[in-house]
């Protein structure tokens, strides 16, 4: 049946104008592009909605008729996104009613990867499942069972985690966390203390910097995009604000191998070679300090630059080392009149003269300043050794650094450098070059506390509390990588390994619940392997995918035109909601409540408390009915889910959103100004609270935990890709990879859209013409690519736009081959070829996605089934039919 | 005399299915007579020692079938008789050596003394927690900890432990840990 078809002319139309109507107040009226309605038709219902194919989560308009989505466009009410929607929303319709999708739950009958299945009862799913993990808790120990997440296919990001805490054990993973985002949230965290886990970096990516959405009352003279390509990222929220402030005199500057949409509008496009960031970072840093661009005063009075660090113990002085009886919490200074060491209580003491550089002796121990230890850490980096480490030209550097210094601007760092063992460095140095230009609070800077910070109640409270102590201290890498604990979450490398070799404990069970698994981690191969030595897997998700033939149980989930959820945009509150319900598929966010239900049956007396509100209050308990779980989250809003689908609500008005210099505000209990929320109040470059982190978990533990094996660096610190062209490596492999976004899809997900897949069929390979002609490769070419780990094919596309010495490359899965050998991911999956192995980042265990070596040669042609023509996507066009009734009484 | 390439195929499949090793082993030792298919569910039944397994009798049945270690003949009264085959009975009668016990003293050999305690301690049923708590974690490499549970779960792969409610050290567990003291 094809009658709700659109047809490939109206698509290509809509996804080409992303209009609007002028938005109804504050942000973003008068955008450069024209409005553009989707026709109405009679007996159509119009359901506000939000899209959830990445995490812009943009407002969507569903058209339905007679139970059916027929249209979607844009909703212009949501604000981050003023009506636009992009391609990957715009799929919304052939992802809800791809022929492919999981219907059913289903159990193996088949050998592991033989894919084949019978059909269960969810009853009977969920009984299975909470017995084996019962069993293998009681055996082997309740850490023998891990979950994955990730942040594609309409997920439900924190229920495995809180899954994890319920059942006690403390192992779970997202193949992004360490290699996504949470280097940069540590990160800031410590260095800028926002105070809320979003809107306190800059990732604009992210829904960060909100100046940038008001971009008709713009302060911003200039803003870097550092590994980061909304364009291709977020189109519809990130890329078009990006636009509208280009449009309005913002200059930019891009940093990345690519040369994006934003690099080709930029005012000076830096192709850095992968891994290098952090060379770059510390030669901006130490160009802007030799040059006094940076703000003296905010960097005296707001950061603890002028603090001093006794060079041997690595820790501030505090009066207590200085003074006998002297307060631990008041840092101490060199005064310059006196020439002493001070006590300078918070915030500050006009009677002193205070030092912000320098090296001094305080009872005899060497003591700097922690503006000079920086100072120090970045003396190597000039403006040439970085131009020849990142493969840059001296004279865009120096102009990209003057352009950054226009004050006020911002410093957007992007998920690129978080995927290669630099990570937390490359987030440390973002965080400086933010504070030291004082682009702190101000109008047009990135970094505020604006009031709608909070983005909560929409989330699913963790319920870390609940993980014992006992079982905190054998999470995997949670020794070494402490910093995983600010997402509470264990590290995908140690995971690997505890599967190859059962220490330092066996694996029995693997619950994941995300896209393909075998196309988002590093050194697929391995995996391959290792997933043999489970006894229990389960997949949830919508379609089955590369990593679903591996397991025992596949589990069907909503879409997200399936979905009931709160989404919080600024200063309103919007409902997504569910437009129709197909099959027996179910919100994975009941599967884990189903599962936890039924181990308290089974006598898990934890999981038993979770449902117990007195038990997990002030968190949400584990609620069975998910209309519970809505009506928690409107709760704060002194409502019910029932209530908010009828329309946005507005928590204040957009005019009172926006509060600058909070840090300056007077705390009315002390009566001081507040600060910020980090050790010292201030912002923080040398990081103590890093050192403390690794011998002990604090803050995110009261009690110690045995510490890390060394000391965390507290500056930035660049180390050379282990896998470099500067080494005998690079002679077989001679080519630096890399990866990133492209606007068609949200990290692996979507490559089973048939419209998606027509205009971007295969995984290119950005290929520099020199390399290409030294390597007899033309355009179009099928080329093997091969890494020390493994070897896929990709199609080349010979472009200037990728650096010479570097290819650039897309994750990539054929879901045209799932019933293959291959399972679809062998083809031309990147990730095939990226390293596991260490070194790992210090701190949160980062392993190396990007920024590796590889050598590329042609191929006799494309791989075998993989599909390139637009006809061979008709099989996955809509397969209309017709809404069902939720599943419910799973358990009772 | 046993086909090479079916032994292979055979073990590989027994052991890919990690929660059902006991059983499937089990399974062709007992069908060295012939059995009906009644009696084989009866026996996995049994060899299932009281634990949830995940797929029905008729689909392991099929497995080892498929990968050469069983195969059914018609009785008199038309119902299927199962019997190991001459790979099959091989393959069971590997699983009664304690080669795997000998392989993983020799590559654990610094972990020695702690699987002959285990070993010892089992005699008598043990729970897990009972185990840890008189089993320490032992300090790795890269100064991390390896645990009770691995060295249980390296004895039960290697035959020497099994489950029946608690761990218990195997017939062929406490041959060995004869042969250790």
């Amino acid at each position: 049946m094809k009658q709700l078809k659109m047809n490939r002319r109206d698509f290509i139309k809509a996804t080409a104008v992303t209009g609007t109507a002028l938005s109804f107040s504050g942000f973003g009226s008068g955008m450069l592009v024209e409005k553009a309605n989707a026709q109405e038709q009679s007996g159509v219902q119009i359901i506000t909605t939000c899209c959830r194919n990445c995490t812009a989560e943009c407002g969507v308009l569903a058209h339905v008729k007679d139970g059916r989505v027929i249209k979607l466009e844009g909703n212009p009410e949501f604000t981050r996104s003023e009506g636009a929607l992009c391609v990957k929303g715009l799929s919304g319709i052939q992802a809800l009613y791809n022929p492919n999708r999981n219907k059913y739950p289903m159990q193996r009958v088949g050998a592991r990867g033989e894919n084949k299945w019978k059909r269960v009862s969810w009853e009977e799913a969920i009984d299975k499942i909470a017995r084996k993990l019962m069993e293998f808790r009681e055996k082997y120990g309740a850490e023998s069972v891990f979950a994955s997440t990730g942040g594609g296919g309409n997920p439900n990001f924190m229920s495995p985690g809180r899954f994890c805490n319920s059942f006690d054990t403390p192992n779970w993973f997202e193949p992004g966390a360490a290699q996504c985002y949470l280097p940069r949230t540590l990160m800031f965290m410590f260095c800028y203390g926002g105070g809320t886990f979003y809107n306190s970096d800059t990732s604009l990516g992210d829904n960060n910097i909100h100046e940038a959405y008001d971009y008709n009352n713009l302060k911003t003279k200039a803003a870097v995009l550092w590994g980061t390509a909304p364009s291709y990222s977020g189109p519809s929220q990130a890329g078009r604000v990006l636009v509208e402030n280009r449009a309005r005199g913002v200059k930019t500057v891009v940093i990345d191998p690519r040369f994006t949409p934003d690099a080709s509008k930029a005012d000076v496009w830096l192709p850095i070679r992968p891994g290098t960031d952090v060379a770059l970072g510390l030669a901006w840093i130490r160009y802007i300090l030799e040059n006094n661009l940076y703000d003296y005063d905010f960097c005296l009075k707001w950061t603890n630059m002028p603090y001093l660090v006794n060079t041997k113990t690595k820790m501030y002085l505090r009066e207590s080392d200085i003074k006998k009886g002297g307060r631990n919490d008041v840092f101490v200074v060199w005064d310059k009149k006196t020439k002493s060491a001070q006590p300078l209580e918070y915030p500050w003491n006009d009677s002193f003269d205070v030092a912000i550089a320098g090296t001094y002796s305080v009872n005899g121990s060497e003591c700097k300043t922690g503006f000079q230890m920086l100072k120090e850490r970045a003396e190597p980096w000039t403006i040439k050794k970085a131009a020849e480490t990142c493969w840059l030209r001296e004279a865009d550097i120096v102009k990209a650094i003057k352009i950054y210094s226009e004050k006020p601007s911002w410093l957007s760092l992007g998920v690129a450098t978080d995927q290669n063992p630099n990570s937390t460095q490359m987030a440390h140095c973002a965080a400086i070059l933010n504070i030291i230009m004082g682009n702190i609070e101000k109008p047009g800077a990135a970094l505020q506390r604006f009031k709608n910070a909070c983005r909560s109640p929409v989330g699913t409270d963790p319920l870390m509390n609940f993980l014992s102590f006992d079982q905190l201290k054998k999470r995997l890498g949670g020794t070494e990588f402490k910093g995983m604990m600010q997402w509470w979450t264990g590290n995908v490398a140690k995971h690997l390994n505890a599967l190859k070799t059962g220490k330092p404990y066996k694996l029995k069970a693997w619950l994941e619940r995300s896209g393909n698994k075998m196309g988002t981690l590093a050194n697929t191969y391995e995996w391959s392997k290792v997933v043999h030595n489970l006894e229990l897997i389960v997949h949830m998700y919508m379609y089955p995918t590369g990593f679903s033939p591996y397991a025992d149980f596949l589990l069907p989930t909503n879409e997200w035109l399936e979905t009931d959820l709160p989404v919080d945009c600024f200063n309103k509150f919007f409902p997504r909601q569910a437009t129709t319900h197909l099959y027996e598929t179910v919100n994975e966010y009941e599967i884990w409540a189903w599962i936890v239900k039924r181990c308290a049956e089974l006598g898990h007396e934890q999981c038993k408390r979770t449902l117990d509100p007195k038990e997990t209050a002030p968190q949400h308990p584990t609620f069975v009915d998910y209309q519970d779980q809505l009506d928690w989250w409107c709760k704060s809003y002194d409502m019910k889910w029932e209530d908010l689908k009828k329309g946005s609500v507005e928590k204040f008005p957009l005019s009172e959103m926006k509060e600058y210099y909070v840090y300056k505000q007077i705390d009315p209990k002390t009566g001081k100004p507040k600060g910020f929320n980090t050790l010292s109040k201030k912002c923080e470059i040398y990081l103590e609270t890093l050192i403390t982190l690794g011998r002990t978990g604090a803050p995110f533990v009261k009690t110690p935990l045995p510490p890390a094996p060394h000391d965390y660096n507290p500056l930035p610190f660049f180390i050379e890709p282990e896998e470099s062209p500067n080494r005998p490596v690079g002679k077989e492999f001679p080519l630096v990879m890399t990866n990133g976004r492209l606007p068609f899809w949200h990290h692996i997900t979507l490559r089973n859209i048939p419209y998606l897949r027509e205009i971007q069929p295969v995984a290119d390979i950005w290929v520099n013409p020199v390399d290409a002609r030294k390597y007899g490769i033309e355009q179009s070419d099928w080329v093997w690519v091969e890494s020390k780990r493994g070897r896929i094919n990709a199609r080349a596309l010979v472009t200037e736009g990728i650096a010479t010495g570097t290819v650039y490359m897309e994750r990539f899965w054929n879901p045209e081959n799932i019933n293959e050998k291959t399972h679809g991911w062998q083809e031309m999956n990147v990730n095939v070829l990226s390293r596991s192995d260490a070194p790992y980042n210090e701190v949160v265990g980062t392993y190396t996605l990007r920024g590796y070596q590889v050598k590329i040669y042609k191929a006799e042609g494309a791989p075998k089934g993989v599909w390139t023509k637009p006809e061979d996507f008709e099989p996955w066009m809509p397969e209309i039919s017709k809404p069902t009734k939720r599943v419910s009484g799973v358990v009772k | 005399m046993a086909d090479e390439t079916i032994l292979k195929n055979l073990t590989e499949r027994i052991e890919a299915e990690q929660d059902l090793h006991s059983i499937m082993y089990g399974m062709l030792k007992f069908c060295t007579s012939g059995r009906t298919t009644s009696e084989l569910i009866e026996q996995i039944g049994k060899l299932s020692n009281g634990v949830c397994v995940l797929q029905e009798p008729g689909t392991i049945i099929s497995w080892l079938k498929n990968a050469g270690g069983l195969k059914s003949e018609s009785s008199e009264t038309g119902e299927d008789i199962w019997f190991s085959t001459e790979e099959g009975i091989q393959v069971a009668e590997q699983q009664d050596s304690t080669a795997l016990l000998s392989a993983l003293f020799t590559n654990d050999a610094e972990f020695k003394d702690l699987y002959i305690r285990i070993l010892e301690m089992c005699i008598t049923p043990s729970a897990k927690d009972t185990i840890e708590s008189v089993i320490e974690p032992v300090t790795g490499d890269e100064h991390t900890e390896i645990f009770p549970a691995y060295f249980i779960g390296a004895l039960e792969d290697a035959g020497g432990l099994e489950w029946n409610g608690k761990w218990k050290t195997t017939d062929k567990g406490a041959e060995f840990l004869k042969s250790q003291i």
